[in-house]
């Protein structure tokens, strides 16, 4: 729109941020990446520079055949997506009524969602510990999937209710004008409409269920249900500042491939999805 | 008479209208409740419920490692909870991680925001960098931001001039501090940096010309026009993110264990229940979090009049 | 006060394409000149040009006797009435045409006494403490002025003034714009209008 001259310092600086913000941001991937081709005798000897050595692609075999870790792997996904799925069935009818109806008691929902999303978790550690072990949901997945209902569920609502109300609602009518019945203006029109928006609910609550490390820690006891976070700060051993620095690399890289890709694919929807959440967009 | 009947008729039309409005409202509002009821009953139980027991736990002397000696003390486990000084170290603690990351995240992500906003090419690259850290799980970005750090297989210490290549940064209170900071920094500035840029998009460019006629400087755009009109977006910025900050315990747990007086709120309280067994002390210590919690939210609300749901045009 | 030396002005865009293609203007101190012509034509590329918000390819803008094609638009001492009229959200109508006036620093009581003419001129003095959201487009158009006529700048240009739809406020706006022009001191507007607004009886159209 402007040419260059007027703002020409403004200009370099952007430019300046504009290298600045992937490196600060990829930087510790990169790290990590790199920490993952190490050698298990390299980092026991001490190894402070950036890259490795010797390049060993050995740990990445290793980790894959610790079925601790895959066990962990498919805890995560499993517990996650449950919570997802189950997040997603209850926020979209409370989303749809908030987004399109009148009804007293709305602002209250609205208020109310991201206050419960903000709820210090480790609160619940205390009465659940006691309470599953009552009830027989310690170390189960059930035992994770409920008190994760308390963040996964509120952010669902506050997502897709922002996401519902840039819906063109007037399409359901204008198909029905256009000669479609009820069930294909909802199924034809509303669906893929809506679609899009639930899906990127659906992401964002996946990351946080899947990021979740308090609940799991302390209500868990063996691999049987153990999440990645808590598996992996197993895998510390006795001493913190001492870990086995080339086996949980490699578990961080595995567990962020996914993380890479699902941005890569989703970018747009997720910054959408965030940022509607909180401001008129 | 037909001028006779016709106000009639049309005042009747009126009313009907009205009561057929009122009708639909209704329903509407009734239909309304029913969809939120299964979410807000849902919400409410899981939450509601474990704090109400917490609640209630924290009124007795109850190990699980002696559960026959379960004692009701009343306010005794809160009273020992406040006359001791670890609490309010580790409060202290919380507090700082809190205002320092949410003030660098502040002047961060503000200046992400700012570049995101101007530069127009490559805005997938830029996106994708910014999503990676906050897509990451919170324990690996803190085992990558320890071994960083770490004395014998970090390359901070080695990068950093300044810095000796002997430098124990977990060896002392403020410099643990130090890189666990770093590392909430780095997790969560990409959050504040989304949010800011909602609101920046929402700064017409056409008022920013204006001030420019008008006489202003960039400085004074910034600080007059750009931020004033950000308000919103920066206040529930801050209200969320102030509030995460506050209940930090991954990045601790994995990075230092609590280890040079480190701890922080939430993980104090994790240590009674999990490794101490004092679920009476430890529910009370969930009692009191969450009433701080409860407090700081109402004090940002109150103070910077934010309002998350009117912020979003729900007013 | 000075008047306006428009000299050869040439605007390119990076793809070459001339969007304002050698245009001379002089514009003469208390002159009173609209730019008519199609939409596309080039129009507010001038105007953001003088003002300098848009950079000059080649050729001279002279403000007075000075050559300002280098000059901030701060410097250029210039006011201007944008078309959706800019105004800012989060200050009052009272704060908004006192803005021009605190930026430049001048003293409380001369941004005070300034404001509430202007406001009393322009109808606006019940409304001061209103925020802009609240008000109907014509106010809207009235604080816009009224920033503008605060000031006192060598030119004012009016973005498309006649472009809001309401006829009534149209011929109104009209007669408000005659009436910041008469007034003393401020014997200068460049201004510049859709074709159906050039039926202004005092209109001198220019085609591009």
């Amino acid at each position: 729109m402007r040419a260059d001259g007027r703002q020409g310092k403004d200009r370099s600086r952007h430019w300046i941020g504009f290298i600045a913000i992937p490196v600060w941001c990829l930087l510790p991937v990169a790290w990590i990446v790199s920490l993952s081709f190490k050698s298990l005798e390299e980092t026991a000897a001490g190894s402070p520079q950036f890259l490795p050595k010797d390049f060993t692609t050995s740990n990445y075999g290793e980790i894959l055949k610790n079925d601790d870790f895959t066990r962990a792997l498919i805890n995560s996904f499993g517990i996650a997506m449950i919570a997802t799925v189950l997040s997603v069935v209850f926020a979209t009818p409370a989303a749809y009524a908030i987004a399109r109806l009148e009804f007293k008691g709305k602002r209250l929902v609205l208020s109310m969602a991201p206050a419960i999303a903000m709820f210090p978790v480790v609160s619940l550690v205390g009465p659940l510990f006691d309470m599953w072990r009552t009830f027989g949901l310690f170390n189960t997945w059930p035992g994770l999937i409920i008190p994760y209902m308390t963040f996964t569920l509120p952010l669902a609502i506050w997502t897709l209710s922002a996401f519902f109300r840039e819906i063109p609602w007037e399409m359901e009518q204008a198909a029905q004008v256009d000669g479609a019945t009820s069930w294909q203006a909802f199924h034809k029109v509303i669906v893929p409409l809506a679609a899009p928006g639930v899906f990127t609910a659906a992401i964002l609550t996946f990351f946080f269920a899947r990021n979740e490390f308090v609940l799991t820690i302390s209500l868990t006891s063996t691999t049987s249900s153990r999440t990645v976070p808590a598996q992996m700060s197993f895998f510390v051993g006795p001493d913190p500042f001492n870990p086995p620095y080339a086996q949980l690399a490699t578990a961080s890289v595995i567990v962020t491939i996914p993380v890479i890709i699902i941005v890569l694919l989703f970018q747009r929807k997720i910054v959408a999805g965030l940022t509607s959440g909180a401001v008129k967009g | 008479m037909s001028a006779v009947t016709a106000p009639q008729t049309d005042k009747a039309a009126e009313e009907k209208a009205r009561a057929a409005s009122s009708d639909r409202a209704v329903a509407e509002n009734r239909l309304g409740q029913k969809l939120v009821a299964p979410a807000v009953i849902l919400m409410l139980l899981v939450t509601a419920w474990p704090m109400i027991r917490a609640l209630y736990l924290s009124l007795f002397r109850y190990r699980l490692t002696t559960p026959d000696d379960r004692e009701f003390v009343g306010l005794g486990n809160y009273v020992t909870v406040l006359t001791d000084s670890l609490f309010w170290q580790d409060t202290l603690n919380t507090v700082i991680i809190m205002v320092v990351t949410v003030a660098i995240e502040l002047v961060i992500g503000f200046g992400f925001a700012m570049v995101m906003h101007k530069i127009m090419i490559a805005r997938g690259l830029m996106r994708t960098s910014i999503l990676i850290p906050y897509g990451i799980i919170t324990v690996v970005s803190a085992f990558a931001r320890q071994f960083a750090f770490s004395l014998n297989n970090g390359f901070v210490n080695a990068w950093l001039p300044f810095v000796g290549d002997d430098y124990n940064w977990f060896g002392g209170h403020w410099s643990a501090m130090f890189a666990i900071m770093i590392a909430e920094i780095w997790k969560t500035t990409p959050f504040m940096a989304l949010l800011l840029l909602a609101g920046l998009s929402q700064v017409s460019e056409d008022m920013l010309e204006a001030a420019e006629v008008d006489g202003a400087t960039r400085t004074q755009r910034l600080f007059k026009v750009i931020l004033p009109n950000m308000k919103a977006a920066i206040m529930v910025a801050v209200l969320f993110r102030a509030l995460d900050a506050f209940r930090i315990f991954d990045n601790i747990f994995v990075m230092t264990r609590g280890a040079q007086e480190t701890e922080s709120s939430s993980f104090l309280t994790y240590r009674q229940v999990i490794e101490q067994m004092q679920l009476g002390m430890g529910s009370a210590l969930s009692v009191l979090l969450f009433l701080t919690v409860l407090l700081l939210a109402f004090a940002i609300v109150k103070l910077f009049k934010v309002d998350p749901a009117q912020a979003r045009g729900e007013g | 006060m000075a008047a306006i030396d428009i000299k050869n002005i040439v605007k390119k865009y990076g793809d070459g394409f001339p969007a304002v293609n050698d245009v001379s203007i002089d514009v003469q101190d208390g002159e009173f000149m609209i730019l008519v012509g199609p939409s596309g034509c080039g129009k507010s590329t001038l105007l953001r040009m003088i003002v300098g918000l848009e950079d000059i390819t080649s050729g001279d803008m002279m403000i007075g006797d000075k050559r300002v094609n280098d000059t901030a638009p701060r410097d250029r001492n210039l006011a201007m009435v944008f078309q959706n009229y800019a105004l800012y959200p989060h200050l009052s109508v009272y704060e908004n045409i006192a803005f021009p006036l605190r930026l430049a620093g001048a003293p409380e009581s001369e941004i005070d006494e300034k404001v509430r003419k202007a406001s009393k001129t322009l109808d606006l003095d019940e409304h001061s403490e209103r925020k802009p959201g609240n008000l109907s487009g014509g106010q809207r158009q009235r604080v816009a002025m009224g920033r503008a006529i605060v000031r006192d700048a060598d030119a004012f240009l009016f973005d498309e003034p006649l472009s809001n739809p309401d006829a009534k406020l149209r011929g109104q706006m009209r007669t408000e714009i005659s009436a910041a022009a008469e007034a003393p001191g401020h014997h200068h507007g460049l201004r510049h209008a859709r074709p159906d607004g050039g039926h202004d009886p005092g209109a001198t159209g220019s085609r591009c």
